[in-house]
């Protein structure tokens, strides 16, 4: 077992459970764009599923990490936009190497140090920037953020012209196979689109639904009922101006090109041809019948299979699994209703 | 009445616009503020083509619903819901079927896609605007002498689904003298030597001797590059009269602001500040925009009697104050059968006489990514 995986994981369970825990939430919310519900919501979903891992668990994940090259140290540049992410980071950094430092986001900075501080700086230490010719030979530098600020910190350790390495955790999404047009589901994937209010990489953005134009119709129309009911148990946070004015856009444009159910919090469109939709709460909808969704699936597996980092499914459908497997290779498939909740498995998008 | 003969009279309300213009103009000197009497009210016009397309195009039928617009009850044009750019790729935006198509005019595609398109069933008006819009832009009422025009874009056989290149050849055909060659980009990377630099020196030097004005049209892109290929060769004299730019930079060529441009642009030809004009327009418009001492300003763009362009805040989709930023909504009378207002994603200040643009609206953090289900789908 990697004593310092353990010993990180129980300081976190100690600092997220104990009485600090809801004043932690308070501040995060404060500081986050999330609603305090939907912090809560990640604090009761995401961690507390992260948290629950188990002892064998963490020593396989411990295992299986450390198996690979042992860096002299890795530096964790965070995401400032899925504040929880740092946990997860962290642990897949103490697996690997014996020295760990993480740069919080400006934006996301209280639960990093919160994680930081428990942490103690025998495991962590923290830099707010971290000059990367700090670092020794052989270290990594992971970059949780766009492709832009990955590009710098690749110019930055080129220039260095010594052996370090950029892993970045660039941008993605997620996207839902329905085959099924029941409550519980629609209700899953609103819960999976509302979680971090669609910042994350995981979050589900496009929907395959298996039906007719007329099905997808009638499962739009359900979506949009649990959209409705989901902002009553976890509001939707603050978004930019900037996401505002994409949300109206795109809302002009899905009820232009085909079906466009919209709240106050959410859109949901539905049309063969559509723009990706923003983020905010915001899914589009395809129907295909039959085997157009194995071949739609395919065409957009060659054309965007890069850039998807979760795809939700009902479930137990095992040929529907082996074709996502074939399409996806190395991509997350989660059970939806728990696109946003993996289980401390390693990074994220497992890239 | 069928709704081709309802198309057609809206049409000629339209071309009413732009008659009344090219009569007031002919009375007017070159680069006065041009008094002309509208036909009717600009509001009207829009109004009830707004409302033709509702009943005609059920995608804008239900942005209207969306909105929660009621077309007959329109008494103005800015409350007539923009159609966004994207729109265009999306879906078909048409008053009328495929097989009354004339032409469908695309946008610039990206790399594995996409590509707007605009479908036009009759491009009287189109071409009439661009006739006299261009023709006072680029100064062709007051020049008696044969001009020799030259475009840095490819030829319209090469790119036939290009609005721009119809309407350049448009103004060639009717003002331009015959030259030996017009069009001077080729298929195939503009790096590479798709752009016939040499070939486009040697006409210059033959109108030049010929005597004849001549006039250079051409995306900002292309000036880049040829000013790249030129490498500060000057052709100040080879009597360059004007040079027409129009578009962006970015992505097509190394990154130019506006004004390094039209200065680098200045200075090679040897024009004076008056002599560098811009065009604004977009494949989902019938309608352009010219920024010309010519048309009245050589600092704002100059809105004909037929097209306006509203700010509107991006979010609330209403006007901004006047001089306040906001994004371009337009509205132009002569897309009778597509969409009367396009809410288009370039940033816009009003101030009075005409209005700027600021650029492209940067749009939200990437996340995730903006390629379209279209591209995703192939």
């Amino acid at each position: 077992m990697n004593a310092r995986v353990l010993t990180f994981v129980e300081r976190a369970r100690r600092a997220l459970s104990g009485e600090g825990r809801e004043a932690l939430i308070a501040a995060v919310s404060a500081e986050a764009n999330l609603s305090k519900e939907g912090v809560r919501a990640v604090f009761d979903r995401s961690l507390a599923v992260e948290l629950a891992v188990s002892n064998d668990e963490l020593e396989s994940l411990s295992r299986r990490l450390g198996s690979t090259r042992s860096p002299p140290e890795i530096h964790l540049v965070l995401s400032s936009t899925v504040f929880s992410s740092a946990l997860r980071a962290i642990v897949c950094a103490l697996a690997r190497s014996e020295k760990v430092s993480v740069s919080p986001s400006s934006e996301a900075r209280v639960f990093a140090m919160a994680l930081a501080h428990v942490a103690g700086r025998d495991l962590v230490t923290v830099h707010e920037k971290r000059p990367l010719s700090t670092l020794a030979d052989g270290s990594e530098i992971h970059v949780f953020g766009s492709s832009e600020t990955i590009a710098v910190f690749e110019d930055e350790a080129s220039r260095e012209g010594r052996a370090l390495s950029v892993v970045g955790h660039g941008p993605g999404f997620g996207i839902a196979i329905v085959r099924t047009d029941e409550d519980a589901t629609r209700d899953a994937l609103a819960l999976d689109a509302s979680l971090f209010d669609q910042e994350g990489c995981l979050s589900p953005r496009l929907v395959f639904f298996a039906g007719n134009a007329a099905a997808g119709e009638a499962f739009v129309r359900g979506l949009a009922a649990s959209f409705e009911s989901m902002e009553t148990i976890i509001p939707r946070g603050t978004l930019a101006p900037e996401t505002l004015a994409e949300i109206e856009r795109y809302a002009s444009t899905a009820a232009i090109a085909g079906t466009l159910h919209r709240g106050a919090t959410y859109c949901v469109s539905l049309s063969s041809q559509l723009e990706m939709p923003p983020i905010g709460r915001n899914l589009h909808v395809v129907s295909r019948e039959g085997d157009e969704l194995g071949r739609s699936l395919e065409r957009f597996s060659r054309t965007m299979g890069r850039l998807v980092t979760n795809i939700g499914t009902e479930g137990g459908d095992l040929a529907t699994r082996e074709l996502l497997v074939k399409l996806f290779p190395n991509v997350r498939i989660s059970i939806l209703g728990a696109m946003q909740t993996p289980p401390l498995d390693g990074p994220a998008d497992l890239r | 009445m069928s709704l081709l003969a309802k198309s057609g009279a809206l049409h000629r309300r339209a071309r009413a616009f732009i008659a009344a213009y090219e009569t007031a103009l002919a009375q007017t000197a070159p680069g006065a503020r041009v008094k002309y009497d509208a036909p009717e009210s600009f509001d009207a016009l829009a109004c009830d083509i707004a409302r033709f397309q509702a009943r005609t195009i059920p995608g804008f039928a239900r942005l209207l619903q969306a909105r929660r617009v009621d077309p007959d009850a329109l008494t103005r044009a800015v409350d007539v819901p923009g159609v966004p750019t994207e729109a265009f790729k999306a879906t078909r935006i048409s008053a009328f079927s495929e097989h009354e198509t004339k032409v469908i005019f695309r946008t610039s595609g990206t790399t594995i896609g996409a590509r707007g398109e605009h479908a036009i069933r009759t491009l009287e008006n189109d071409d009439y605007a661009s006739l006299v819009l261009g023709g006072q832009a680029l100064g062709f009422s007051s020049s008696d002498t044969p001009t020799a025009i030259f475009a840095l874009t490819l030829s319209p056989e090469d790119a036939p689904d290009s609005s721009l290149i119809h309407m350049f050849d448009t103004i060639i055909a009717r003002y331009g003298a015959k030259t030996a060659r017009t069009y001077f980009l080729e298929k195939g990377e503009i790096e590479k030597g798709a752009l016939k630099v040499a070939a486009f020196v040697d006409a210059l030097t033959v109108a030049h001797a010929a005597g004849q004005r001549a006039i250079v049209l051409g995306t900002s892109f292309a000036f880049v590059h040829l000013l790249d290929m030129l490498g500060g060769r000057p052709l100040a004299h080879l009597g360059v009269d004007l040079a027409l730019h129009t578009g962006g930079t970015k992505g097509r060529s190394r990154d130019v602001s506006r004004d390094e441009l039209e200065a680098d642009i200045a200075r090679a030809f040897g024009l004076s500040s008056e002599g560098c004009i811009a065009e604004y327009g977009m494949t989902e418009l019938s309608s352009e925009f010219y920024r010309s001492a010519r048309a009245g300003s050589s600092t704002l763009y100059f809105e004909p009697p037929w097209a306006r362009v509203v700010a509107v805040d991006p979010v609330t989709l209403t006007p901004v104050g006047q001089g306040e930023i906001g994004i371009a909504k337009v509205i132009d009378l002569l897309n009778v059968d597509s969409a009367v207002a396009v809410l288009t994603q370039d940033r816009v200040r009003h101030e009075g006489q005409g209005f700027d643009i600021l650029g492209r609206f940067p749009g939200a953090p990437p996340r995730g990514c903006s390629l379209s289900v279209e591209e995703m789908l192939g």
